[in-house]
């Protein structure tokens, strides 16, 4: 059957996701949702303590109640028992140490939840408790306790520093120099999906995991070391993920639900952790201290700029250094900085684990950064969005770390549509009209953000396609998606090329068994690489169908014959063959296409920044409006724009849910969260006291995507997951020091903090 | 995973039976309304019931209906109800405006008024606006009914008169006096969702329109184990003009009323300092309340 009815997708016009309809029906099967027969439920026993030596853990009571299938230890794991992509130097169930309270010291089988948990309850361990270390620069304090007695660097995990043109001795050419000290918590991801995965082991000795996680085939090779497997036997199916924001770029229940398999004599078993475990156990952004200092020529050109800062990565590495690494590359935000001197401090501590979330430490640097450019511009007296427009980067301009920017650099043309819109325009107005005790201001901030790996790790992707027997498309999706959208976008970028309607196409969700290894769902860099490798196959498969139709048509020039949806129609006659009648005629591999693609990569100055720098960036150019109560220091964001240039866009769509899903993590961060930490026990222990926005605190967002092109992204794209998120916490606290004078250096910019200010400021401004 | 402990779910058909049961239960057993606190609690393993009794099929507890001197409340009226109640708002608008901001719609539409009274949580929204305007509760047992005031109802965070065998059922408004009028301002960190860090209720009645003050409450929420009376502010307001200057010096004795702690959602200071501002600002309203109603009937 012909499917002429059908409109062909078409990128840069919006389109809704292949999995919208599932998804809102309920009918979308994440890996919570699996469940069969007959089946076992496992859980880890957390330490509860942040730091000591574990000397002994009981698991015979446990062991004896009914029900209870296995109770297995350290001692049970045949691999390293580490996992950590870098260091490896987190363990799958503890073995020597406890290094904070999320550590599992054991892993419980049991037949039901019921008998799980009265089992968890059981076990019990000694130990012997070891003085915590809580604060970064305590921590490198030289009678601290160590947290991992091996690294020669104590609890420094890496230093990383950066030195360009002079340095800090150009502050003596300088006219003006302002300085802070500013501080980013703790944030936790939130995301509505717990970790949870199902296991089982086959009848080959196979290992299937299926899981929530962004990186299968990273951890199919994590999951082989830590356990003592054959990678090839292990099989990883990830099928869409109920939110991740890089909290699931690594293991969380993979190795122990892989242990856990390995125990049940075949019968399947589950995992899933509750919100507080989950809250616990799970990464969280690196908390981050920033010693600023930006020194500026007369005329508003920033000369020279010095950031140090320390960056809290909890008690395993983890991807910690490279999440501080990355956040340096970006210590100068999207400006021109001649002379700059950055240093940087990952340090190990008893509080949580640090690792990945969307930002990736841009979101720490950009806050304190695009702070001190607004003290600048105040001190000055030039506007703050003039500022920004004398010293925003251009192609062929050096970076903050002093790598050339070779590809699309769309900064300026950001600040100009900022500058246009009737938001920027209208401000004083607004501001004007402010009612009895409160105070109105307007913020704006600009930001960077990197796409794809560092230069040192290879960033590629393996696409393939499929012509069905069925006449349709199957997409073997290589990346995660994690609710971002990437995987309708390669339906997207595929319908255009092969002028196929949405229906035409079906997704296999990423399995290490069938899809090919492309990488990790993270850096900004889904759409780019995967989409790249797709146009290439998807070219290929286009031009095969073409020659094999040219037979029916009894011509030898393709370029007579037309692909449309569901068939091959010729420019003249009304002869018309459909893809299934195509499908036929191929032989069984020939009906799939494969493709390569290798993100571009710096290839000069590799030595400049740990891995190597990055040549692609993204850009954005936001503002806030907020309204302040001066009586109770109770603030609002009732307006908000965000200038993004991330390319073309292939998605209007889900090219806005991204940028708006960014700001309201943004304003949450801004205004309400902190996962908080004392002495090593969480105090924020679930979202009734961590403080996420809801609807009602989210202003109405206006999205405009800056024209531009990157030549090297399909279809002209880059990277727009992340740049949105590190633009709220700056543009907020820039609008509250507008409205009222004052300077809340440290997130989440509460009411309670805002009064204290506000009160500081009265006793100051009192004559004496 | 936060399990349920096991529990017999039982419902009985009418009144008699509902207080047959818990006399013959007591301790046992637990009312479960809307759920929205009990079955937390429990997953906790804070409480653990052995059997939960729901009163869905006891038809007289859903009604929200005018009386001749009032109006009275069924203690399974949903809190959704009340928000949207015209009959309320028009009456009691700080009732119903302590309603609609509980919780979320998820919450206000299972949660109930009865639920939000006697698990006596020191921040709970709709206890201070009750108590404003001298709300009453009827408790019945198998061996008769009684009637308490809120002001004698609670008796500490999660501690009440009420006893194992009693059942709340309704809520009596008795009929505010002509040129009343209040107030409820709640203070969170979001706008939804959210557990006050500090609620002031205020009510007024004047003995005419811009008239002089001859009654007055003023409940401060979240700053004590439970809900206070603000005795020195109330006390300087009677049978005076309430001006500015004098709502101003009510506020800040307020503030001397209260001894609240610091925890995670605020400082003691903070607290103290929003008691100020939220009392200036539900009485300031309360008396516009007055003022606006007059100049509607005159209408």
């Amino acid at each position: 059957m012909m499917r002429e009815e059908k409109k062909p997708l078409m990128t840069g016009t919006a389109a809704p996701r292949l999995d919208a309809w599932a998804k809102v029906t309920g009918r979308e099967r994440y890996a919570a949702d699996l469940y069969s027969d007959r089946f076992f439920w496992s859980g880890a026993k957390r330490a509860g303590i942040p730091h000591g030596k574990l000397l002994e853990v009981h698991t015979e009571d446990a062991k004896r109640l009914k029900g209870v299938v296995a109770v297995l230890t350290s001692a049970d794991v045949a691999g390293s028992n580490r996992v950590g992509i870098i260091r490896g130097d987190q363990p799958v169930l503890a073995d020597k140490k406890i290094c904070y309270a999320g550590d599992p010291v054991a892993l419980v089988i049991a037949e039901d939840k019921d008998i799980l948990q009265e089992a968890l309850d059981l076990v019990t361990f000694d130990h012997e408790p070891l003085p915590g270390v809580f604060d970064v620069e305590e921590a490198l304090r030289k009678d601290a306790p160590l947290i991992h007695e091996d690294n020669p660097w104590g609890n420094l995990l890496r230093l990383v520093s950066v030195e360009t043109g002079k340095g800090a001795s150009a502050f003596d050419e300088c006219d003006v120099i302002v300085e802070g000290l500013f501080e980013t918590p703790f944030q936790e991801h939130a995301y509505l999906e717990t970790e949870a995965g199902w296991a089982y082991l086959e009848e080959d000795g196979g290992l299937v995991v299926v899981a929530t996680t962004q990186t299968p085939f990273r951890d199919r090779n994590e999951m082989a070391l830590a356990l003592g497997i054959d990678a090839e036997k292990i099989r990883i199916v990830v099928p869409y993920l109920g939110g991740a924001f890089g909290g699931k770029d690594g293991i969380t229940v993979q190795c122990l639900l892989g242990l856990a398999a390995l125990h049940t004599g075949g019968v399947p078993v589950k995992m899933w952790l509750g919100r507080e475990e989950s809250f616990l156990a799970s990464v969280k952004r690196l908390s981050a201290k920033m010693h600023y200092r930006l020194g500026v020529k007369r005329g508003g050109a920033f000369h020279t700029l010095e950031c140090k800062a320390y960056f809290d990565t909890g008690a395993y590495a983890g991807l910690g250094e490279t999440v501080m690494t990355l956040g340096l590359e970006h210590a100068g935000s999207a400006y021109r900085i001649p002379n700059v001197t950055i240093e940087g401090s990952c340090v190990y501590t008893n509080n949580s684990v640090g690792g990945p979330f969307r930002g990736f430490g841009v979101t720490q640097v950009t806050a304190a950064m695009e702070q001190v450019v607004d003290m600048a511009a105040q001190r000055l007296s030039i506007d703050p969005l003039a500022i920004r427009r004398i010293n925003a980067v251009e192609k062929g301009d050096k970076n903050c770390i002093g790598v050339t920017l070779t590809h699309s650099t769309g900064i300026k043309k950001c600040l100009a549509a900022l500058s246009e819109h009737p938001l920027w325009m209208e401000r004083e107005g607004w501001k004007m009209k402010a009612g009895q005790f409160k105070k109105r201001g307007v913020g704006i901030a600009c930001m960077a953000h990197a796409m794809g790996y560092p230069a040192a790790v290879p960033d590629f992707a393996n696409a393939k396609i499929e012509l069905t027997m069925e006449g349709r498309f199957r997409i073997y999706v290589g990346i995660v998606d994690m609710g971002q959208g990437n995987a309708s976008a390669y339906a997207q970028i595929a319908g255009t090329i092969l002028n196929q309607d949405q229906g035409a196409f079906e997704l296999v969700q990423p399995d290490t068994g069938r899809t090919l290894p492309s990488g990790s769902s993270s850096a900004s860099r889904t759409t780019y690489v995967y989409g790249n490798a797709l146009i290439i196959a998807a070219e290929d498969l286009k031009k095969r169908i073409l020659d094999k139709a040219l037979s029916f048509f009894k011509t030898a020039r393709s370029q007579d014959i037309v692909l449309g949806p569901g068939g091959i129609g010729h420019r003249e006659g009304k002869k018309k063959i459909s893809l299934k009648k195509v499908a036929e005629l191929f032989g069984e591999t020939e009906r799939t296409c494969k493709a390569y693609f290798r993100v571009p990569a710096a290839t000069e100055m590799m030595d400049r920044i740990y891995l190597g720098p990055h040549i692609i960036f993204s850009y954005g150019a936001h503002l806030a409006y907020v309204e302040i109560d001066t009586l109770t220091g109770c603030i609002e964001v009732t307006g908000y724009l965000a200038v993004t240039d991330a390319g073309s866009v292939i998605n209007p769509q889900a090219y806005e849910q991204q940028v708006h899903g960014g700001i309201a993590q943004g304003i949450g961060f801004a205004l309400s969260e902190e996962y908080k930490v004392t002495e090593g026990r969480t105090d924020t222990k679930s979202l009734a006291t961590y403080i996420i926005p809801t609807a009602m605190d989210v202003p109405d967002m206006v999205s405009i995507a800056a024209d531009g092109v990157e030549e090297t992204g399909p279809f002209g794209m880059k990277g727009i997951g992340e740049i949105s998120i590190s633009g709220p916490v700056p543009a907020v606290a820039n609008a509250v020091a507008d409205a009222c004078g004052i300077r809340v250096p440290r997130n989440p910019i509460t009411a309670e903090k805002i009064l204290q200010a506000l009160g500081k400021q009265n006793k100051q401004e009192r004559p004496r | 995973m936060l399990l349920l402990p096991k529990f017999d779910y039982l419902e009985p058909e009418n009144m008699r039976s509902a207080l047959e049961l818990m006399a013959s239960l007591k301790s046992n057993a637990k009312i479960i309304a809307g759920g929205t606190d009990i079955i937390v609690n429990m997953k906790k393993g804070i409480i653990s019931p052995k059997h939960l009794v729901s009163l869905v099929k006891v038809k007289e507890l859903f009604g929200l209906e005018q009386r001749k001197k009032g109006i009275v409340i069924g203690s399974h009226v949903i809190v959704s109800e009340l928000a949207e109640s015209n009959l309320l708002w028009k009456n009691y608008s700080l009732i119903a405006k302590a309603a609609s901001v509980l919780g979320s719609p998820l919450v206000r539409n299972r949660a109930t008024i009865g639920g939000n009274i006697v698990t006596a949580r020191p921040a709970a929204d709709l206890p201070p606006a009750l108590m404003a305007v001298g709300a009453k509760v009827e408790l019945k047992s198998k061996k008769g009914r009684r009637e308490v005031a809120l002001d004698e109802f609670f008796l500490g965070p999660g501690k009440t008169v009420i006893r194992p065998d009693e059942i709340l059922t309704k809520i009596i408004l008795n009929e505010l006096p002509p040129f009343s009028g209040g107030d409820y301002i709640k203070l969170g960190h979001r706008k939804a969702l959210e557990i006050a860090i500090v609620a002031v209720a205020s009510r007024v009645t004047l003995d005419k329109p811009q008239g002089i003050i001859k009654n007055v409450r003023i409940m401060l929420s979240a700053v004590a184990p439970q809900v206070i009376h603000a005795v020195s502010a109330e006390k300087i307001l009677m049978n005076e003009k309430p001006t500015d200057k004098l709502i101003e010096r009510a506020a800040t004795l307020a503030m001397q009323d209260c001894r609240p702690i610091s925890d995670i959602r605020g400082g003691a200071e903070y607290r103290k300092e929003i008691v100020k501002v939220l009392t200036k600002r539900t009485l300031a309203n309360a008396v516009k309340e007055v003022n606006r109603k007059k100049v509607k009937s005159e209408r």
